[in-house]
């Protein structure tokens, strides 16, 4: 079926609002400040530092917020009404409520000057609107095979994986780029919890590199695409996904 | 599948550990918390390796951050936590917050002992650091508000260089002189002047024009914009805008940030710190140089200061202090300094070749040394950030909104406009002030 024109319009519209800075910063830059922004600032390492917190911190938020938001989808109606109050009530807390109590609180575990605190979201899902995104789709899984699969004997772990998962792909795959986008693009967390130069995060350096004066754009843009160019390679190779709800292996 | 997500988070735990592990043994060296862009820090890192080759056995662990904004939110939530670094650098304005909670120690007396002497440094930086006779932290520069100019575009407009006493009145001309519409199309490209309304760049007006933005800058009890000699100043400020059109307008103003504006030679002159002068030097195609605060009544100009910091929960407190004269002693002021951002507030470093390079723009570097027996300060109570923060807000939507009756306005009357400015920020930083003297609130 063919989308509605408005939608395919406001797509485009988003599309190009998006790409349209990612060419600036193309057209911006020239060869040599690619070589200048590596010079600069310990951007291959930051690269590095950025790709590994979301290589860990990316699959696990999935896993929780997935499993949490099956659960939710079969818990009984009463207890899934409180706990999505719950969900909305807390992913209506702004983060500037929280950032001192939650310094505090890994500072009271010597968690601060390591990533853990970057990681520690990912133990609750990274965000609730994971969750609730991941329950819109999951509870619409037909609960006749989820009870036909019990019958069978298999385990909650393994109808949500042999079952759920496969027939919310497209859901799982928009909260994996929403995931990804977040650890990779986070600024204050590492701001607040990391210390030493070699342990910083990519969109850290980009700051850094901002701070080198009004003149020096084509360093700016340089170090703004080799940054932006990761996340946009595996969103973009995720888009696949988005489709092809039933499609198994 | 379970399997997979247990091994998942056995190597975060893991990692995290041994990231936890590597940073408690960190943890033993001296930690330093700075503020800078790259060039900055890796001037930091430099005297961090220095310090480390001249003091065997004594490790540095250099934090580096970003914006000053940025360092202040890493500093405030560390020591919410009771936590934070053993030295840090802080601004004058902003180190109130810390001293008044009790955060800091003196260095005076230690640094004392190490060979430092007050007097090898400019009285206005080592003031600006004082609290109740001792001297909190340790002054790294000082520099002061000057204008930057655009030398080619003062030639092609036939405007004489400023002098090194010029006048209000001289730069007020110069900025008439240089508003052009270039390319006659009808709109101005070419301004005279940029001027962030922001108070610690308006106050040197105030100052020099014989008012005061306090009524005592070391324990203020509330705001003088509103008497007749600040009221004069803040009247020929909001005519550079209202009356003469010879700085950018609003649009034009959040269009474009003015350093940038003045380094593609959109405008002439830029009221800037000694931190623009090396965003200007990697412009080799842009003939500038740097004049005198414009004078009033008589010179003056604004203190812009940082120091070190020693913080009382420091774990190594004599390796901190070694650090601490060390940074503030010749070598370390001269390492900073070739960076050229900083005005030296050691007296040797700031009268050497290391500052007053010759072969390095600006030629006239001298003016920044000149301004030093006229600065004056602004409060360094805990309060004062966010006077000023709310104070700026004023500023601009006042000195950026349209005037009554346009051409109208006397500028040396001060006009109602800058009262009723002047009214709104008294009122706006009372409570602050008040809240200040609640004896509670001391420490």
């Amino acid at each position: 079926m063919a989308a509605p024109q408005p939608a395919v319009a406001g797509s485009v519209l988003a599309a190009a609002l998006f790409a349209l800075p990612v060419a600036l910063m193309l057209v911006q830059s020239t060869p040599s400040a690619y070589a200048q922004a590596f010079a600069a600032v310990p951007l291959a390492r930051a690269l590095l530092n950025s790709a590994w917190i979301c290589a860990a911190g990316v699959p696990l938020a999935l896993a929780v917020a997935s499993t949490a938001a099956f659960g939710l989808a079969q818990a009984a109606p009463a207890v899934r009404g409180r706990l999505l109050l719950a969900l909305l009530l807390s992913s209506s807390i702004p983060l500037t409520a929280v950032l001192v109590p939650r310094f505090v609180l890994f500072d009271a575990i010597g968690a601060v000057g390591t990533p853990v605190p970057l990681l520690a979201p990912a133990l609750i899902g990274g965000t609730p609107l994971s969750c609730l995104l991941l329950f819109a789709a999951l509870r619409r899984v037909p609960r006749d095979q989820i009870d036909a699969a019990r019958m069978e004997g298999l385990g909650w772990l393994a109808i949500w994986w042999h079952i759920a998962v496969p027939q919310t792909r497209p859901t799982h795959a928009a909260v994996l780029m929403l995931s990804l986008v977040g650890f990779w693009g986070a600024f204050l967390e590492p701001l607040l919890y990391l210390h030493q130069e070699h342990e910083l995060t990519a969109p850290l350096m980009l700051h850094a590199v901002s701070l080198l004066g009004s003149t020096q754009w084509p360093l700016l843009m340089a170090t703004a695409f080799t940054i932006t160019l990761p996340a946009v390679l595996i969103v973009g190779a995720l888009t696949s996904f988005l489709h092809h709800p039933f499609k198994t292996r | 599948m379970i399997r997979l997500l247990t091994l998942a988070v056995c190597f975060c735990v893991v990692l995290a550990a041994a990231c936890g592990r590597e940073d408690r043994a960190a943890n033993r060296a001296v930690s330093l918390q700075v503020f800078g862009d790259p060039a900055e820090i890796a001037a930091y890192r430099e005297l961090v390796a220095a310090f480390e080759a001249e003091h065997p056995g004594q490790r540095v662990s250099l934090i580096p951050v970003g914006k000053q904004s940025d360092h202040m939110a890493k500093l405030s939530a560390a020591y919410a936590s009771g936590s934070g670094p053993d030295v840090f650098v802080l601004n004058f304005r902003r180190f109130g917050q810390f001293a008044e909670r009790g955060a800091l120690e003196a260095v005076g007396p230690a640094l004392a002992s190490r060979g430092y002497a007050e007097q090898d440094y400019y009285e206005p930086a080592i003031e600006a650091f004082r609290m109740n006779g001792a001297l909190m932290c340790a002054p790294q520069n000082v520099s002061s508000l000057v204008v930057y100019y655009n030398r080619a575009l003062f030639r092609q407009f036939e405007v004489p260089y400023p002098s090194p006493n010029w006048t209000f009145f001289e730069f007020f001309n110069a900025a008439r002189k240089l508003t052009r519409d270039t390319d006659r199309d009808g709109a101005i490209d070419l301004y005279g002047v940029a001027l962030e309304p922001l108070l610690i760049r308006i106050a040197p007006f105030i100052w020099s024009a014989g008012g005061d933005i306090v009524n005592d800058v070391t324990r203020p009890t509330m705001l003088t914009l509103d008497r007749p000699d600040a009221l004069r100043a803040l009247g020929l400020v909001r005519s550079l805008n209202s009356l003469q059109g010879v700085v950018p307008p609003l649009a034009a103003h959040q269009a474009e940030d003015e350093d940038s504006r003045f380094a593609r030679g959109g405008v002439a002159m830029l009221f800037q710190s000694r931190r623009f002068t090396t965003t200007l030097r990697a412009r080799k195609d842009l003939d500038w140089d740097v004049a005198p605060f414009p004078v009033l009544r008589k010179s003056e100009s604004a203190l812009h200061a940082d120091g070190y910091c020693l913080s009382k929960n420091a774990g190594n407190r004599e390796a901190a202090l070694d650090l601490i004269s060390f940074a503030v002693g010749d070598k370390g002021q001269s390492i900073l300094a070739r960076t050229g951002r900083l005005v030296p507030a050691r007296k040797s470093i700031a009268n050497s070749p290391v500052f007053l390079d010759p072969t390095q723009a600006p030629a006239s570097a001298q003016v920044f040394l000149d301004a030093i027996p006229h600065l004056r300060r602004t409060p360094n109570i805990a309060a004062w950030h966010e006077i000023e923060t709310r104070a700026d807000t004023i500023l601009e939507e006042w000195f950026f909104e349209p005037p009554v009756g346009a051409g109208m306005v006397d500028p040396d009357a001060g006009g109602g406009e800058g009262l009723s400015a002047a009214i709104q920020l008294r009122d706006a930083a009372q409570p602050l002030l008040l809240r200040q003297l609640k004896p509670d609130t001391q420490p």
